[in-house]
């Protein structure tokens, strides 16, 4: 009877409360699962290959999007005006090209399932069964 | 395009926000851009004129300007398939002599035989990669400050390397690792276009280690000019005219020659960002053999703090010359009047070229960036800066011949990317 208590109050606080950032990737890729240090490595611009060796294509959400701005955070702990000064350094003294912009979170989803090798991130709840999660960014 | 449009063409752009990093995308290209339009006063008096660097040209003491900081810059990046990719940057800014060519910041050609590859190679016109903030000293979103610390950044007269460069990429034990290699050709016109440095070769090299909140970068320029300059020419002739009266007189026009001589760069440079706190310090020494220039070292340190959209900073810099300004051999005491006046008259004015490019000051600011937009950031600054005599080298001025001076410079510009 003490358990039932402990689940009736689970289930009243759903566990949505630790919102999560879910990194995908197409569902036959041979990627299961990407280290934190691996998805930092992508997304500012130090390695340009999947732990395969195949080319990987990164995207990122829209520049004012909320998720875009989470993601970051959590992996990084920075704003986006210190990652975009970041990027500025790179891009314009030649050295890296930074993910691709795409307009929403279901281009996204469409772009990584037209890619084998594009890597995206979208909210948690907005994830559909099609997409293979590789990797979670709490904020 | 006169000051005026430039600065109407900027404020466009900004207002209609084109947002970094999406414009004109078209999957393997893009194009990309970055401004600063920036205001500045120094109350230095008649005698010293402020510029950013000795290849841009000098301001009006005591007047607002936007020639010194203003910049915009647009960039064209392709890939052209896995392996090769193309690449320019243009730059339209206030400088000593404008051209197309002098315009082109860089421009080059790369190869990565695939992805995974450690090692890329590039052809073409190629950024200097020597301190920290060589490459992209014109984008002032990128740093902190109104601009980059004038006594470590000013002095550095080349933009740019024509040749090629080979870069390595690679971890160690948890660290980003990049060590790189840049081989050329340069030149560019310095304080007056009848002072066209050029340089072959031009060698830069710098090894970057990079892990968690740290930056570490050590870097080694080497450059041997292969010109002499214009400027000297009427004091060269002048020189061997004197010989008869004057024996020294052929050994200080060889002097004058600036071909051959060479100029070693040795730099150091650390950042520590915690996100809350960014501090950042390079130190740097110029080692040559010549009567022209004198050997010197500079520094800086910069302690920023950020609370939400603004980060405050303070940042002390130095350079000074490490060897005592050349000293011209005295005239002869034989020299028959009216040559004994003419000669002791030449001597002055060879001295002068030397005192004129003696640095020795420090410059202590303050001041704020407020990120206001994702991709455009206002900035304030008020710097002081003590001169001493025959340190001005950094200034624009007619004479070498100034007191201990100390000049305010408040500082105002808005940096944006697009």
């Amino acid at each position: 009877m003490k358990y039932f208590a402990l689940i009736f109050t689970l289930l009243l606080h759903p566990i949505s409360a630790v919102a999560e950032i879910v990194v995908i990737t197409h569902p036959d890729s041979a990627l299961e699962q990407l280290s934190r240090k691996e998805i930092i490595d992508l997304y500012m611009g130090r390695v340009k290959h999947l732990p395969s060796g195949e080319k990987a294509s990164t995207f990122d959400l829209p520049m004012d999007s909320e998720h875009r701005k989470r993601f970051y955070k959590g992996l990084t702990g920075k704003t986006i005006p210190q990652i975009n000064a970041y990027w500025a350094r790179l891009i314009f003294s030649g050295r890296a090209t930074p993910p691709q912009s795409v307009d929403s979170t279901k281009e996204v989803i469409d772009t990584v399932m037209s890619n084998s090798s594009a890597i995206g991130y979208i909210d948690k709840s907005e994830l559909v069964g099609t997409v293979k999660v590789i990797a979670h960014v709490e904020y | 395009m006169t000051l005026n449009t430039f600065v109407a063409f900027l404020v466009s752009a900004l207002l209609s926000s084109m947002p970094f990093l999406t414009y004109a995308q078209d999957g393997n290209t893009t194009i990309r851009g970055f401004s600063t339009i920036g205001l500045v006063n120094s109350d230095s008096g008649d005698n010293l004129r402020f510029r950013r660097n000795l290849a841009r040209t000098d301001e009006d003491p005591n007047e607002w300007s936007f020639a010194s900081d203003s910049i915009l810059g647009l960039q064209i990046d392709s890939q052209l398939n896995d392996q090769w990719n193309v690449a320019a940057q243009g730059v339209y800014k206030n400088r000593i002599t404008q051209s197309f060519n002098n315009s082109i910041e860089w421009a080059y050609i790369g190869y990565q035989s695939d992805p995974s590859s450690a090692i890329n190679y590039k052809v073409g016109r190629l950024g200097v990669d020597v301190f920290m903030l060589s490459e992209y000293r014109n984008v002032g979103y990128a740093y902190l400050w109104a601009r980059p610390p004038v006594e470590f950044y000013g002095p550095l007269a080349f933009d740019s390397i024509d040749g090629a460069d080979i870069t390595y990429s690679s971890f160690a034990d948890e660290a980003f690792i990049q060590a790189r290699l840049t081989i050329g050709n340069t030149q560019n016109d310095f304080v007056s276009d009848e002072a066209t440095l050029k340089a072959s070769p031009a060698i830069a090299t710098s090894l970057l280690w990079e892990k968690d909140n740290w930056k570490l970068r050590a870097g080694y320029a080497y450059i041997k000019l292969s010109d002499n300059i214009d400027l000297y020419d009427p004091l060269v002739a002048a020189l061997n005219d004197s010989a008869v009266f004057w024996p020294e007189a052929t050994a200080i026009a060889d002097d004058l020659g600036l071909n051959n001589k060479t100029f070693k760069y040795y730099s150091l440079g650390l950042t520590y960002d915690n996100n809350d706190w960014v501090i950042q310090t390079e130190v740097n020494q110029v080692r040559t053999k010549n009567n022209v220039f004198t050997s010197s070292q500079s520094g800086y340190l910069s302690i920023g703090r950020r609370i939400d959209e603004f980060t405050l900073f303070g940042i002390g810099s130095l350079i000074e010359n490490t060897e005592d300004l050349n000293q011209v051999a005295p005239t002869p005491a034989f020299a028959p009047p009216p040559f004994d006046q003419q000669l002791e008259l030449l001597r002055g004015i060879v001295q002068e070229q030397y005192n004129l490019t003696g640095v020795n000051q420090k410059t202590f600011g303050l001041g704020v960036r407020w990120d206001f937009k994702h991709n455009a950031a206002l900035k304030l600054q008020v710097d002081r800066t003590w001169i001493k005599p025959h340190g001005a080298g950094l200034w624009g001025k007619e004479t070498s011949n100034i007191d201990n001076e100390t000049v305010d410079t408040l500082s105002i510009n808005l940096n944006f990317l697009f």
